[in-house]
C-alpha cells in the first residue's frame, strides 16, 4: 500500500493562456478515484516541492458514469476520471484537458460543439404542445433493443477526442452526433425529420468527413455502436441520392 | 458549398478509387507480370494496347489520367483534413490503417507522378527504338541505378496496393455496404486475398524485368529486333 500519490496535471489559467504542468503528492485512501485525489488536491494546492498554488479546476456532477462532464486524459486515455480507479492507474497519475476541445481552465473544457452537432443534425423527437397526444407508436422489442444502445450517449466527447477526423482543421462533427442520428432516425416519431437529418450529413462536417479510423468505438464508456452508425447512415446516405435523382 | 454536391465530390472520390482506377491496378500489374514468359509476350501485351491507335488517349484520359486526377485532388484536400492519433494511446489496428491510408497516399502520388513521367511520356516516343522491356531490364539491372529502381519500383508499389487494399474495406463502409462489425472483418480478409493477389503480380513483374535484364543476349541487336518487329520494326 503506497503512502503517497503522485499526479501530474496540465494546468492553464483561461482559456488561450498557455498550458504549465505542475506535479501534486496527496496522502493514499483505500479505493480511491482521480475526482478524490483532485479533490485531495484542491483541499490543499500545495506542489510536490512545496509551492503554493490554485487549486485546480474541474468538472463532474454524477460520480457514476452517467454524466460525461468529468472526461479528460488520464494517463493518455480518453476517459471519465470519476470511473478512474486510483489503485488500477499507473504513477504518475497524469491528467489532462480534452484536446479537441476549447480549454476554460485546466481540465475544464467548453464541449459546446458536441450540442451545436446535435442541433445540426436535429437529434430530437420533433413534438410540440402541452397537449395529450394519446400513445406513442408501438415499438417491436428489437428495434427498442437497438435504440436503447444509443441512447446511452452521454454527450461526454470521448469518441471525438480520439478521432482524427475531428481537429482543427476539419469541420467534422464527430461520432456521437453520428449515433443520435441514427436514434432518432429509427425512432417512430423521430422519423418525421430523417430526410433532414440526412440532408444535414450532406455537407462539410457530416458522415462523409468520417475516415474509419473506428478509435471513436473503441473508447465510447458505454459501448455504444458507433462505426454501425457511421456505415448504416452511409447506406441511408446513398438509397437518400438514388431515391432523390430518380424522384427529381 | 452545396451540401449536395460535397457529399457528391466525397462518394465521387471514394468510388474513383475503386473504380476505375482499382480496375486499371489490376489490369496493369496483369500485363506487367506477363513479362514472366518472355520478352516477347510482353511487348505483345503491349502492342494490344496500342492496337487501340487513335482511341487510346480518349482511353487512357477518361478512364485513367482524369480519375487519378480527381482521386489526388479530393485525395490530397482530405488527407489534410486529417490528423492521425498514432502515438496517443490507441493501439488498434484501424488507428494505423487510417494512418498508412494516408502515408500510402503520399507515397502513391510521388511514385506515380514519377512513373507517369519516365516511362508515359519520357519514354513512351522511343518505345519503337527501346521496347519497354528492354528499358525496365536496363533499370532494374544495370549498376548502379538498379539500387534505386527496384526499391522505388517495389516500395511505391506495395504502397498502391496497401492503399487500393485498405481502400475497399473503407469504401464498403462508406457506402453501407459492410455496416456490422463483422461483415466488416470479413471485408479485411477479403482486402487481404486482393492484396495479396496484386503483391504476387508486382513480384513476379519486377523478378520478370530482372530476368530479362539479365539474360546473356540482353543489349545485342539479335535481342532487341524482334521485339521491336512486334511493334512494326524500329523507325
Ligand atoms: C493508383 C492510385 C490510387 C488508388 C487505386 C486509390 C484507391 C483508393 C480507394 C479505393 C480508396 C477508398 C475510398 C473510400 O474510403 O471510400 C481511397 C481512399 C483514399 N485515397 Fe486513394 N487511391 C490512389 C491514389 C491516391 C493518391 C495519390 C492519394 C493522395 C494522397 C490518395 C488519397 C486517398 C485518401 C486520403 C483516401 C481516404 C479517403 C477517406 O477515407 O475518406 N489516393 N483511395
Ligand atoms: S458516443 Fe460514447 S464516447 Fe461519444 S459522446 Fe456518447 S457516450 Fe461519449
Ligand atoms: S470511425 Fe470516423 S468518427 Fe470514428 S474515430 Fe474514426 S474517423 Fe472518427
Ligand atoms: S462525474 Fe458524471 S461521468 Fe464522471
Amino acid at each position: 500500500m503506497p503512502e503517497k500519490i503522485t499526479v501530474k496535471i496540465k494546468r492553464q489559467d483561461g482559456p488561450g493562456k498557455e498550458p504549465y504542468w505542475q506535479t501534486f503528492e496527496v496522502p493514499y485512501q483505500p479505493n480511491m478515484n482521480v475526482i478524490s485525489a483532485l479533490m485531495e488536491i484542491r483541499a490543499n494546492p500545495v506542489t510536490a516541492d512545496g509551492k503554493k498554488t490554485t487549486p485546480p479546476s474541474w468538472d463532474d456532477a454524477c460520480l457514476e458514469e452517467v454524466c460525461g462532464s468529468c472526461s479528460m486524459r488520464v494517463n493518455g486515455v480518453a476517459r471519465q476520471s470519476c470511473a478512474a480507479l486510483v489503485d488500477q492507474l499507473e504513477q504518475p497519475i497524469v491528467l489532462e484537458p480534452f484536446t479537441k476541445f476549447p480549454v476554460v481552465r485546466d481540465l475544464m473544457v467548453d464541449r459546446s460543439s458536441m450540442f451545436e452537432a446535435l442541433k445540426r443534425v436535429k437529434a430530437w423527437n420533433p413534438l410540440d404542445g402541452t397537449y395529450d397526444l394519446g400513445p406513442g407508436p408501438k415499438v417491436d422489442p428489437d428495434t427498442q433493443d437497438d435504440m436503447y444502445s444509443y441512447a446511452k450517449c452521454m454527450t461526454c466527447g470521448c469518441c471525438l477526442e480520439v478521432c482524427p477526423q475531428v481537429n482543427e482543421n476539419s469541420p467534422f462533427i464527430g461520432a456521437a452526433a453520428i449515433g443520435q442520428t441514427i436514434l432518432y432516425n429509427t425512432q417512430p416519431i423521430g422519423k418525421a425529420l430523417a430526410s433532414e437529418r440526412l440532408e444535414a450529413h450532406m455537407g462539410p462536417g457530416g458522415v462523409g468527413d468520417c475516415g474509419n479510423a473506428q478509435n471513436c468505438v473503441r473508447v465510447c464508456p458505454k459501448d455504444i455502436p458507433l462505426t454501425t452508425a457511421i456505415a448504416a447512415l452511409g447506406r441511408q446516405l446513398t438509397w437518400h441520392t438514388i431515391k432523390n435523382f430518380f424522384l427529381r | 458549398m452545396n451540401n449536395t454536391n460535397y457529399f457528391l465530390l466525397r462518394r465521387l472520390h471514394s468510388l474513383l478509387g475503386v473504380f476505375p482506377l482499382g480496375v486499371f491496378l489490376f489490369n496493369h500489374l496483369l500485363t506487367n507480370s506477363s513479362a514472366i514468359v518472355s520478352a516477347q509476350f510482353f511487348e505483345e501485351k503491349v502492342a494490344l494496347i496500342h492496337s487501340l491507335g487513335p482511341l487510346l488517349p480518349l482511353v487512357e484520359a477518361g478512364f485513367i489520367f482524369i480519375p487519378l486526377a480527381l482521386h489526388i485532388a479530393l485525395g490530397v484536400y482530405i488527407a489534410l483534413t486529417g490528423k492521425s492519433e498514432v502515438g496517443r494511446n490507441l493501439p488498434y489496428g484501424r488507428n494505423w490503417a487510417y494512418a498508412f491510408q494516408r502515408w500510402t497516399g503520399w507515397i502513391a502520388l510521388a511514385f506515380i507522378v514519377y512513373h507517369v513521367v519516365h516511362l508515359r511520356f519520357l519514354h513512351k516516343p522511343h518505345m519503337y527504338d527501346i521496347p519497354f522491356s528492354v528499358e525496365l531490364g536496363v533499370m532494374f539491372t544495370e549498376m548502379p541505378v538498379a539500387l534505386f529502381f527496384v526499391p522505388a519500383y517495389l516500395i511505391g508499389g506495395l504502397a498502391v496496393i496497401f492503399h487500393f487494399a485498405n481502400g475497399l474495406c473503407t469504401f464498403c463502409m462508406t457506402w453501407g455496404i459492410t455496416v456490422g462489425p463483422q461483415s466488416q472483418r470479413i471485408m479485411v480478409w477479403v482486402a487481404l486475398a486482393v492484396g495479396a493477389i496484386l503483391t504476387l503480380l508486382l513480384v513476379t513483374a519486377i523478378i520478370a524485368f530482372i530476368q530479362i535484364g539479365l539474360d546473356p543476349q540482353f543489349g545485342t541487336e539479335e535481342f532487341i529486333q524482334p521485339l521491336r518487329d512486334v511493334h512494326g520494326g524500329g523507325d
